[in-house]
């Protein structure tokens, strides 16, 4: 009798082991499959040499905007959506602090890559911005939107809205409306989501951080300025 | 809590599923370096994480445990629906996976509606979930003080 009584009590101790461990595995899964595709591009993955370059050639292809002195060692390339919450967070609370600790600093230089994925309101505010681009005033814009940040697509970004934010910098309204008009921006805002998702990006912001070397450090979200402090540091000091 | 292998086990759960709480709302981070950082804005979420993760680990636990040891249906069953409420409100931060399906199945469509809808009532869903969770610690309170009237 007392020999059944162990065992059955061996047994409901193993059978907790067992559910804890699927709760553990469980979560643990989620972990990775809600960050796998960024642990992908980070260089403590061990990718070799060439594939980061590869990545820095990718990335630093084609036109974009860019904040800061061309010659600085360090690229900070921005995949951003202006409707997401999360990349006005981080707009609000640390782009400050690397402006003015790296960008201004001449120790990296800030680009932007959109990736809308919030839905239409997303590419028209994305195509606003390069439409203000076109006259000096894309980072401004970019300011603006960041600012003036809504529910997402509850029509924050209207074009009406944007051709006020358009007003608001003193932008000249004619070329503004008809480069907005033309939609001649939606293949490159088609093409850097495409390029987003083909590095693996699946939130934003996401940035990549590239070094005169062409290594890449990859951060996602909304992560606090030291973080990129210290990617700066070890991509420059190799 | 009566024996230390449940509160091992209620540790376990309150841990692992705070650190998952507190990765995915972007408090901590594992790449490219370990950093856990709370932003002033963060405070009610990273609190409501916090008490998520308590409820969540003590109502799977006590459930698991009253199912195991129910000797009648009763019992069984609220242990059951305790389970399942506790897996319902525990999978409430699982929306941000949402964003995550919906760039694989292309930009918008019904799941990133869905995503857009409860990120911007996150603060709201949470506290739904806590409260919920409140209740069914209640219920198996209730329902532990009645197999002891039996006994």
């Amino acid at each position: 009798m007392e020999s059944v009584k162990r065992k059955v009590v061996r047994e409901r101790k193993r059978e907790t082991a067992i559910s804890l461990g699927i709760v553990i595995i469980v979560i643990i899964g989620l972990l990775g499959y809600y960050h796998g595709p960024s642990h992908m591009l980070s260089p403590s993955q061990g990718s070799s040499a060439s594939s980061k370059s590869n990545m820095a050639t990718v990335l630093l292809a084609g036109t974009y905007p860019v904040l800061g002195s061309s010659s600085a060692p360090v690229t900070i390339v921005e995949f951003g959506d202006f409707q997401c919450t999360t990349c006005g967070a981080w707009f609000h609370s640390q782009e400050p602090q690397l402006l003015q600790g790296l960008v201004k600093a001449g120790r990296a230089k800030l680009v932007w890559r959109d990736f809308d994925y919030l839905g239409p309101d997303s590419i028209v505010a994305s195509e606003a911005a390069y439409a203000a681009g076109e006259q000096g005033k894309f980072w401004e814009y970019y300011d603006l939107l960041y600012s003036n940040q809504g529910i997402i697509n509850s029509g924050w970004a209207s074009r009406q809205d944007l051709e006020q934010f358009a007003s608001q910098l003193g932008l000249n309204m004619m070329e503004f409306n008809a480069s907005l008009q033309s939609n001649k921006y939606l293949q490159l805002v088609t093409s850097n989501y495409n390029l987003g998702t083909s590095l693996g990006v699946t939130s934003a912001p996401t940035f990549f951080v590239i070094g005169p070397d062409g290594k890449t450090i990859t951060i996602v979200g909304d992560q606090p300025y030291s973080v990129f402090q210290t990617a700066v540091d070890s991509l420059v000091s190799g | 809590m009566k024996t230390p292998s449940l509160l091992v086990a209620t540790i376990l759960v309150v841990v692992s599923y705070g650190l998952l709480l507190m990765f995915i709302d972007q408090f901590l981070f594992i790449a490219p370096y370990f950093v856990f950082y709370v932003p002033l804005t963060g405070l009610a979420i990273l609190a409501l994480d916090m008490l998520l993760s308590i409820l969540t680990g003590i109502v799977l636990v006590v459930s698991l445990q009253q199912v195991r040891s129910a000797r009648c249906k009763g019992t069984a069953y609220t242990g059951f629906f305790a389970i399942f409420a506790a897996l319902i409100a525990g999978a409430c931060p699982c929306y941000y996976l949402v964003p995550v399906l919906t760039i694989a199945a292309g930009v918008g469509g019904a799941l990133g509606a869905i995503g857009i809808l409860l990120n911007a009532y996150e603060l709201e869903v949470k506290t739904a979930s806590v409260v919920l969770l409140l209740i069914v610690t209640w219920g198996l309170e209730r329902n532990a003080r009645m197999t002891c009237r039996l006994k």
